[in-house]
């Protein structure tokens, strides 16, 4: 909060509640009445929190090894899948749905229904349509 | 000195003494004879049988306690002196039986209600222990407004009623006994006190009167804070010193020793009369009170129970209320917690995650102050085992992780009506994120929405859904006690072997 700037590191994770957890589902970090944002429509607020003044310069989508099944916070080693992903962009939407379309080759959540992206779009926040950006994509 | 260590002990939050230190409740002489710790037992008899009483004051917090009180007494008061008076027999052979009959029959609370160090124990934990806490946050606020952090607030929670009044009665009541004549609690309600005063009759070492130097001025009488000394007869009660030495730091003639008295030399002191076990004494009759309390009771649940059925009315929402308490694991099931269980309530100190509240009535009369578990200010730590490991008598069972986690202590029970995915239609899932097991897990429900799905055979009962529901007024899951705990078996899942290729965009 008193920093300059600030990068955002998030797991791709499947997520009980939210569908998936990634960039915008990790600002819960900074929130310190979750109980409030589960309580009054989970999606929207993910999106609203989103918005607060000081966004991060960077969204790191550590998709390394990525909880597949009972996140977020999963119950043994088979929820987890060593995908090698990673997923950098200053579009907060945009990396999010990057990253649940990577996801969806794991499992099928379809990125319409992680309603806290298709809110922040709504909002302006950044936006869904991926053809739409210059994607850099390397294999190492 | 080991009490300021037990004390210490109980107080300690930040883990600055180790937790083996809870070998300090484990020579403790009730917990060792609850945990059959036979070489603890046999250990405190020879101590007793060399030496007389000096377990109550060196080991027992209780006497400490009572010496400070005492010495404070003396400093503040006009009158310094002891007087002599005879052993009351009856009164302490009489509640010895009345405790142990209520042991045989299953119910330690009484033995709990008097043993010295569990009444010290729920001394330090209702009373000594809040402002402790309260005096590290007013540290904390001094100190980090100079921006040092060396300090962290902590949360002060209140731990029920009963046991708070309890701890406060047992304060002054053995401080007033303790103010105005000493050891009075060791040589009448303590068991320990009994039975270690029986056998310290037969001590090789005790306080003996030198009769040619002795004059019978009865100085040491006036120190004799367990009102044994005989000055004028030159005998002393054994049964009831306490060994604490003040008769011969006060006598000027030299004509009072601790000394070995071995068994063939002639006795110099009176024996005195044998020991028997009279009748119980007549119990009070509290039937008037019982009468009284219940109709005042009574009186408020039915209010309350109007109160509650027109909320409920009006908001179509059910209340969750746990019909049976959940014990800490280790406790294997309730008859095992009653029988060894003395309310010390170091338990309730010492869990990291403050889930551990003394029982009222929860489990019965006679579980009255035992612990039980509760989900208002957090749940119960997956992998922590501090209050079996800590547990001085054995009431709860000390547990590796791996079988702490397969302890179900209770069960999962969903209310649909007040879950917000049902109510509100949007999505939460709060309970299946700090499920352990997954025992709650989120399945699809209308459109994108995923509401709770339980499967209470791999509950484990740790409170992580209830205490993070973030329903109101009333949650919509939370946990059912099991008066016997059982182990769960969680299946092993095969990882599969997936490889990715793509981008997938």
């Amino acid at each position: 909060m008193d920093s300059d700037k600030w990068i955002n590191v998030p797991c791709l994770k499947n997520h009980g509640g939210a569908q998936l957890t990634i960039s915008m589902k990790n600002y819960m970090g900074i929130v310190w009445d979750r109980g409030y944002f589960h309580a009054n429509d989970l999606q929207q607020c993910i999106a609203d929190i989103c918005t607060y003044e000081k966004r991060p310069v960077l969204n790191v989508v550590d998709a390394y090894r990525i909880m597949k099944t009972n996140g977020p916070r999963g119950k043994s080693p088979s929820d987890v899948v060593l995908a090698k992903g990673l997923f950098i962009s200053q579009d907060i939407v945009a990396v999010d749905t990057a990253a649940a379309n990577f996801f969806n080759q794991v499992r099928k959540i379809p990125v319409e229904s992680v309603k806290h992206i298709v809110n922040a779009q709504a909002l302006g926040l950044g936006t869904m349509d991926l053809d739409s950006l210059k994607i850099k994509r390397i294999k190492i | 000195m080991l009490v300021s260590l037990i004390t210490l002990y109980f107080l300690d939050f930040r883990g600055f003494l180790p937790q083996h230190f809870n070998f300090l409740a484990e020579i403790q002489f009730i917990p060792a004879l609850l945990a059959l710790n036979v070489g603890i037992i046999v250990a405190l008899v020879m101590l007793t049988l060399i030496f007389g009483r000096i377990y109550c004051s060196s080991v027992c917090p209780m006497g400490i306690y009572q010496d400070v009180v005492a010495w404070l007494s003396k400093k503040f008061t006009k009158k310094k002196r002891y007087t002599y008076s005879k052993a009351k027999t009856v009164l302490r052979w009489s509640i010895l039986a009345a405790v142990v009959i209520a042991f045989l029959f299953g119910f330690t609370f009484l033995l709990g209600l008097l043993d010295p160090y569990g009444a010290y124990g729920r001394m330090v934990t209702h009373l000594f222990r809040p402002a402790y806490l309260a005096g590290n946050n007013v540290l904390e606020a001094i100190f980090t407004s100079f921006g040092n952090y060396t300090f962290y607030k902590v949360a002060i929670y209140g731990l029920g009623l009963f046991s708070t009044i309890i701890a406060l009665v047992t304060l002054l009541g053995i401080g007033l006994l303790a103010w105005r004549n000493g050891r009075t609690y060791c040589n009448t309600l303590c068991p320990v006190g009994t039975v270690l005063g029986f056998l310290s009759k037969f001590s090789i070492f005790k306080i003996q009167v030198d009769n040619d130097n002795c004059n019978s001025c009865g100085l040491c009488t006036m120190k004799c804070k367990a009102s044994c000394l005989d000055a004028k007869n030159k005998k002393i009660d054994y049964s009831r010193c306490v060994t604490c030495f003040n008769c011969i730091e006060s006598c000027n003639r030299n004509a009072i020793k601790y000394a070995p008295l071995l068994p063939r030399r002639k006795r110099i002191v009176d024996p005195m009369p044998a020991y028997s076990c009279d009748k119980p004494g007549k119990s009070v009759d509290s039937s008037k009170r019982r009468f009284l309390s219940a109709t005042v009771l009574t009186a408020i649940a039915t209010g309350n129970l109007i109160a509650q059925e027109t909320v409920d009315k009006l908001l179509s929402k059910k209340e969750p209320k746990r019909q049976t308490p959940i014990a800490p694991p280790g406790a294997i099931d309730f008859d095992h917690l009653r029988e060894k269980c003395i309310s010390c309530h170091l338990c309730v100190s010492k869990c990291p995650s403050h889930v551990i509240k003394p029982a009222f009535l929860e489990y019965g009369l006679g579980g009255m102050m035992q612990p039980h578990l509760y989900f208002d200010h957090g749940f119960c730590n997956y992998d922590c085992t501090v209050c079996g490991d800590v547990c001085p008598t054995g009431a709860l069972k000390p547990l590796t992780v791996e079988e702490k986690r397969q302890t179900q202590m209770g069960q999962v029970h969903f209310i649909l009506e007040n879950c917000i995915v049902y109510c509100d239609e949007t999505s939460c899932g709060a309970c299946s994120e700090h499920c352990p097991t997954q025992a709650v897990s989120m399945v699809p429900y209308k459109g994108a929405l995923t509401i709770p799905q339980i499967d209470p055979s791999i509950c484990v009962g740790c409170g992580g859904c209830e205490s993070i529901c973030p329903a109101i007024p009333y949650k919509a899951i939370y946990v059912e006690g099991l008066e016997t705990q059982n182990r769960i078996e969680i299946k092993e899942e095969k990882a599969e072997e997936i490889e990715i290729e793509d981008f997938g965009f």
